[in-house]
């Protein structure tokens, strides 16, 4: 999630000093995984993200809150704004989902069309959150696009996070799954692939899989193809096409530091991503993760541009466009 | 144009910016060389872009030491207001971490600023724990001894603040405190034992050895008063206190 801050008198570290990244990528996109709330579940101002997007070339997003919020502690001298700001905890908070919709009907209707808003707020270990998802689904009847994104194993973030271990093949998150592939809702879910202990092999993967073969006929989104900090398990793209090749119920996002640290690690794509992308470009979306911070929409998504240049015009649709309008635009 | 919009431009681009957050994603993407050229043209509009001191810490993260000096030059009288209070002012000075930068940054608030910022004690411990060395030394210099001395009135408050100072910024402090002014600031054993507790061995030692037993026995009777701040002292200083009453 890029709302880490950079550290002193480094800059943003992808491409050359040029004013047009801040007007974002070459190509036209959709914004697959953007959280419109932060840590503190605070929402700016509607109306700066589209400014954003329409400076960007970024014709609609795919949007959604954060399902925690971090504690601002008693020893806490300042107000913590990331996960990572404190050793402070985070708990579930279901308004996140709320303050979406808020987000969604601050803006005038003729704007409406642009955003798919996507629901997360509940606790993904109490076997009492379909009860939840219900609940807000109904509360908001035909507004809802899918659920999402689900922070399940996500390192430091399930430490810092009260209560059970969440992740993907948790028995409370069963009936949520049923229930999507009911209501046809993509999943989006951050499900780590391996631990930071053991970064070497995707110690996790198994429990993606679990669930992929229980649900075949709900449809998953892999945020960041499962990536996080530390983790650095090798033939990554082997893994993911497997994954892609086994389950047709399975799409990715391409979102994160997934870009920086698999696909582009010198800055030069991937020649094995880059022909995994082609092959599976319907099933591949992208985006900025931005966790508010709207301002920086041209500079997290024109970082994918020389991925991009080398897709081709028809994977670069998909990619770009496609893929997220079939996912999430159905109504 | 809406209210605060501004046009930079960076060779033969331009881009509207109309606020601090659009600003640093900008100055984000460009090198150092073109940063000065973008706060240069801003000028005068950073005053209203830059709301807060978050903002001003954000865009301070990105900036080199040249910039940053540069920044708070152009900010000029309106960066006391967006520093705002003395806890935003310290979290600045902790995340600079750089003395030419901390300097520059003293030197535009001024005393003035420091004044309308600082209101007691607590403030002035909060801003000397986060500067060192020659900063150490501007900020005493900025803020004054008398006004240092007007918002401590106790041996526990000047404590609050030594503590914060390395051996020869402590000799430098109490020098310019004066040797009487300190006394008359010990009003309790809390106050004596904080005090003491505060000062690095040899700057305790000379201190006890200036102190007149009046004072010392003004606040300790006996032996016994001590009991409870005992394990604050050390030994040596316990022993050269004793001596004295």
């Amino acid at each position: 999630m890029p709302s880490e801050k950079t550290p002193s008198g480094i800059k943003h570290r992808a491409g050359k000093s040029e004013i047009t990244r801040f007007n974002g990528s070459r190509y036209r996109m959709t914004d697959a995984h953007l959280h419109v709330l932060n840590f503190r579940q605070e929402m700016p101002d509607p109306q700066s993200l589209v400014r954003a997007m329409d400076r960007c070339g970024v014709e609609k997003a795919v949007i959604f809150g954060l399902p925690v919020v971090k504690i601002w502690a008693e020893f806490d001298r300042e107000a913590p704004d990331y996960y990572l700001s404190s050793d402070s905890r985070c708990y579930y908070y279901s308004l996140t989902d709320v303050m979406v919709h808020r987000f969604v009907n601050t803006l005038p209707k003729k704007q409406h069309h642009r955003f798919y808003p996507l629901f997360c707020g509940f606790n993904p270990v109490d076997k009492f959150a379909i009860r939840d998802v219900e609940r807000i689904y109904n509360m908001f009847p035909g507004f809802w696009r899918g659920i999402g994104e689900i922070l399940l194993r996500h390192d430091d973030l399930t430490a810092l996070t009260y209560g059970d271990t969440p992740r993907i093949n948790h028995k409370a998150l069963y009936p949520i799954f049923e229930f999507a592939g009911e209501k046809k809702l993509p999943v989006l879910v951050h499900h780590n692939i391996s631990s930071v202990a053991n970064p070497h092999y995707p110690v996790y993967v198994f429990e993606l899989e679990e669930v992929l073969r229980d649900f075949p006929n709900t449809t998953m989104v892999f945020a960041h193809c499962g990536i996080s900090r530390r983790i650095n398990v090798p033939f990554y793209y082997k893994m993911i096409e497997r994954l892609l090749g086994q389950y047709p119920n399975l799409h990715i996002d391409i979102s994160w530091i997934i870009l920086d640290e698999v696909i582009c690690p010198s800055g030069i794509p991937d020649k094995n991503w880059v022909r995994l992308l082609k092959k599976y470009s319907g099933r591949c979306c992208l985006g900025s993760d931005l966790v508010t911070r709207f301002e920086r929409l041209g500079i997290e998504l024109s970082r994918y541009d020389p991925l991009l240049d080398m897709l081709g015009e028809e994977a670069v649709l998909d990619i770009c466009t496609g893929t997220a309008e079939k996912l999430y635009g159905k109504q | 144009m809406k209210k605060n919009e501004l046009i930079i431009a960076v060779g033969r681009e331009k881009v509207q910016i109309s606020s601090a957050a659009e600003l640093m994603a900008l100055l984000d993407v460009l090198d150092n060389k073109k940063d000065t050229a973008v706060i240069e043209q801003a000028g005068p509009a950073l005053k209203t872009l830059i709301t807060n001191c978050r903002e001003l810490i954000d865009l301070c993260l990105l900036l080199s030491d040249e910039n940053r000096s540069l920044l708070f030059k152009k900010m000029d009288d309106s960066l006391c207001q967006t520093i705002g209070t003395v806890g935003s002012l310290a979290h600045l000075l902790a995340l600079l971490a750089d003395e030419s930068s901390e300097n520059a940054l003293l030197k535009v608030i001024g005393r003035k600023g420091l004044h309308i910022l600082i209101h007691n004690s607590d403030d002035l411990a909060l801003l000397f724990e986060w500067v060192y060395d020659s900063s150490d030394e501007l900020l005493l210099e900025l803020v004054g001894m008398n006004f240092i001395l007007e918002k401590c009135k106790t041996g526990y408050e000047v404590a609050l603040i030594l503590q914060s100072l390395n051996a020869p910024m402590q000799k430098k402090f109490l020098n310019k405190a004066g040797h009487l002014e300190i006394s008359k600031r010990i009003c309790s054993v809390k106050d004596l034992a904080y005090l003491l507790r505060a000062m690095t061995n040899e700057v305790s030692e000379g201190f006890l050895k200036q102190l007149s037993p009046e004072v010392i026995r003004k606040v300790i009777r006996d032996e016994n008063e001590l009991k409870f701040y005992r394990t604050m002292i050390e030994a040596k200083e316990y022993h050269l206190l004793i001596s004295k009453l």
